[in-house]
Formats: C-alpha cells, structure tokens, sequence
C-alpha cells in the first residue's frame, strides 16, 4: 500500500460527494439536469468504488485501480448539467447555499416561498405578495431571491423602492414550466402615488404552456407560418407575461397598473390602441337577466356580434334590450350612457366601484 | 397615454369585477388582442384574505407577431424580466 491509496481514498470520495450532491439538489428543485446528472453519478461512483476497490486490495492493480477513479472524475466533469444560480457563485452552488424552497419557507427575507397570501400577511403585515402554487413532491418550487435592477419596468412609479425576488426555475410539470417572480418595494417614502397604495406589491409572472404534439396538418401548418392556435377545439400554445397589484381597491391602484401595461407594451415598439372600460353599466344594464344568460349576452358584446346578439335576445324575449347594450362599445363618453334607459349606476349611486373611477377617468 | 374608453368590453372571464381593459395592436387580423386585464378579488382562492387585486397579461406570441420584422425600440423589459 502506497501513498496513492490516499489519492484514490480522496478521488472516490469526491465522487461520491458529487453524486449525492447531484441526487440532493434534484429532490429538492426537481430540475431535469440534476435528474440525468444523479442517474450518470450511479455509474460513475460505483466506477470510482470499484478502482478504489481494486487500488485496495491488489497491490499489483493499483496503478489500474487510481485509472478507474480518474476515468470516473473525468466522465463526471465531462457531462453537462443546465445548473442555476451561476451569479451566486461557484462555491454557492458547491455548497447547495442557494435558496430553495425548503431552508427559504420560513425566512422572512423571502416571502415569495412561503404558502399563501395569508401566512405573508401575518408575517409582513400589509405587504402582500403575489405567489404561484406549483407542487412537486410536496416542494414549492417557485419564487426565489436576489435582487435586481427593476427600475426600467417600474422606475418611473416607485424609483429605486422596488427590489425583486428573483425567481428559481422551475421544473416542466405536466408540459408547462412557469417562472416567478414578485416584486415588493422596500418600503418607507415613495412617489405620492405608489404612498396610496396598499400593499406596495407586485407580482409577476411568466408562463409559458408547451403544446402537446400533434400531427394534424393544420397544426402542422399553423406552427410553420408561426400562427396561434385556435382557442376552442385547437391546441393553445401562447406564452403569456403578466403583473398584478392585489391588495389595493382604488381607481389609482388601477390606474397605475394600466400605465404599467402601457408603457411595457411602448417598450416593445408595438403599435396598440388600448381601451378601457367598467363592467359596473353593463352588468346594471344585464341584471335583470340570469346569470347564464348575461354570460351569453356578454360573450356577443365582447365578441361584437350583434346578429348573436339579437337572436340570444329574442330567444329570451328580450329583443329591445339590444338597442341599449349594443351602443356599448361605441360610446366613448359616459353621458352617453345617462341618456339609456334603466338605472344608471352613477346617477343612483348604487356601484359605489364606478364611482372613483369616473372621476380618475 | 393614449387611450380610449369602452364600455362594451366584457373580458371573457366572470371574474373581473370593475375596471377592465384590453390593448389590440394596429394590424388587421383576427386575433390582434395582445392585452387584456381588469380588477378582481381571487385571492382568497388561494388562502389569502379577500382583498381586490388589479392585473393584465400580455400575450407574448401575439405581440411578437404584430412586431413582425420591425425591431423593437427597447428590450431591457424581456431581458430582466426572464433573469
């Protein structure tokens, strides 16, 4: 027994450290590259097991033993594993001191992780925090920590108050994979119009559904000339961005959250033409129909289908409602409205939501 | 901020409660809606208390297809916001 049993003592260990390194990581993410890279360290540490076996136990076959265990730290070091949290550093990722769900749940520093709105409240009082619910073994996968520069999204309403909790990712589920992330400002003195609101949170969230394969040729076709699938009867593929501020009920709150829409959508260099609305006169106007029967109604005036419109209607026998629902759309200016028939929610005071709104508007 | 209102927007979707708001980009196709948000009180579907909440969602796909060829004027959005 030479010195080199200690080299092949060490090289064996390493291995195996690595692989059960590997194995940890992917119980706890569920990520698909630590998934292949903890299957590979089965063979590679029962490879360095075996030269170390060798190296032990025939003193002749050393030299072949401490082969075995390089060629297994080789064929370790050589096989690629997609790996996250690459600004946190090396020795970071060495050491698994990376946030997952499992040490980040109960730490206040990150409330992205913790279950449900309502344990955030009791932990950071009015800062609410948007969250998304994806399990995977019993581990809450998304959310995460960092922070980053979020100025260019929402610097102009809370400048320098934001900072973000960066997101993990996460692990394709059933043919989706989503992303996270929230952001929260830090609280104290912001602009006069982020100080109104309560909470001073957002949240973000990124999602991306994969479809499932298909061999229809219009599926076919519609992927190759880069159309969007059908929604009804087709296979949805879309990819869809989002931001929602929950906890504030004022017409500032949601003014703020159409300029955000708006100036992300100007960032893009899209040419839009963006229209709001209150559905407080429409559902005055529809409340004497049942609920499935507004639906219908509803579904012909956001689809602008005014033949659907008339044939529901006269289904329900209803046909002269059509003259007051169909000017809907066109009418740009709420006076408009006060000269339609039926209780006008603004006039009677009787949607106290509308009220505010109008008067931002 | 250029914007018109509309009073016949109904979203597809019960649950918006108030405010709502859609943004169709300029070219003429069929499916040129690449916004649509509104106000809605879910969070207490999720274990938290019964608060209003106000979001929107873009449609990625369809914003990238209005684009077309045109190069967009600013990217940092995207670019933070994947990490």
């Amino acid at each position: 027994m030479t010195y080199l049993i200690f080299v092949a003592m060490f090289g064996t260990a390493a291995t195996l450290f690595l692989w059960l390194r590997d194995a940890r990581i992917f119980f706890r993410t569920g990520l698909p590259g630590y998934r292949k890279a903890a299957y590979h360290g089965v063979l590679y540490g029962a490879l360095a097991s075996l030269g170390h076996l060798v190296a032990l136990t025939m003193e002749s076959f050393e030299l072949l033993g401490l082969g075995l265990i390089l060629a297994s730290c080789i064929c370790r070091g050589r096989s690629s594993v997609k790996r996250y949290g690459k600004t946190r550093g090396r020795w970071n990722v060495f050491s698994e001191a990376f946030p997952c769900a499992g040490r980040i749940r109960n730490n206040r520093q990150h409330p992205t992780l913790i279950k449900g709105i309502s344990s955030c409240s009791r932990n950071h009082g009015e800062h609410g925090i948007f969250y998304r619910t994806r399990w995977r073994r019993g581990v809450q996968l998304n959310g995460g920590c960092g922070r980053q520069d979020v100025s260019g999204v929402t610097g102009k309403y809370a400048p320098r108050r934001l900072k973000i909790l960066n997101f993990l990712p996460c692990a394709p589920v059933r043919g989706s994979s989503e992303k996270c992330m929230s952001l929260r400002t830090r609280g104290g003195a912001g602009s006069p119009s982020v100080r109104r609101l309560r909470p001073r949170s957002y949240g973000c969230i990124l999602t991306r559904q994969k479809s499932p394969p298909s061999r229809s040729a219009g599926a076919i076709l519609r992927t190759a000339s880069g159309m969007s699938a059908p929604r009804k009867g087709g296979i949805a593929s879309s990819g869809r961005f989002g931001v929602e501020l929950i906890g504030a009920d004022t017409a500032m709150a949601d003014a703020e959250v159409i300029m955000v829409a708006a100036d992300m959508l100007n960032a893009t260099g899209v040419r839009y033409e963006l229209k709001v609305g209150h559905l407080a006169l429409m559902k005055n106007l529809l409340s004497g129909l049942e609920p499935a029967d507004q639906r219908k109604v509803r579904a012909h005036l956001d689809k602008r289908d005014d033949d659907g419109l008339k044939e529901t209607l006269a289904a329900m026998g209803k046909p002269d409602s059509r003259s007051h629902l169909f000017p809907l759309p066109s009418a740009v200016r709420f006076r408009r409205h006060s000269r339609l028939p039926g209780r006008s929610p603004v006039r009677s005071g009787s949607n106290r939501h509308l009220q505010p709104w109008m008067r931002t508007v | 901020m250029n914007y018109s209102l509309n009073f016949g927007i109904a979203r597809g979707l019960d649950y918006y409660t108030g405010m709502v708001f859609e943004g169709f980009c300029r070219q003429p196709r069929a499916e040129n809606q690449i916004l649509g948000g509104g106000t809605y009180r879910l969070a207490h579907l999720f274990g938290g208390d019964d608060v209003a909440s106000c979001g929107f969602a873009i449609g990625f796909d369809r914003v990238m297809v209005s684009l077309g060829d045109a190069s967009p004027a600013e990217q940092r959005y995207c670019h933070r916001l994947h990490g």
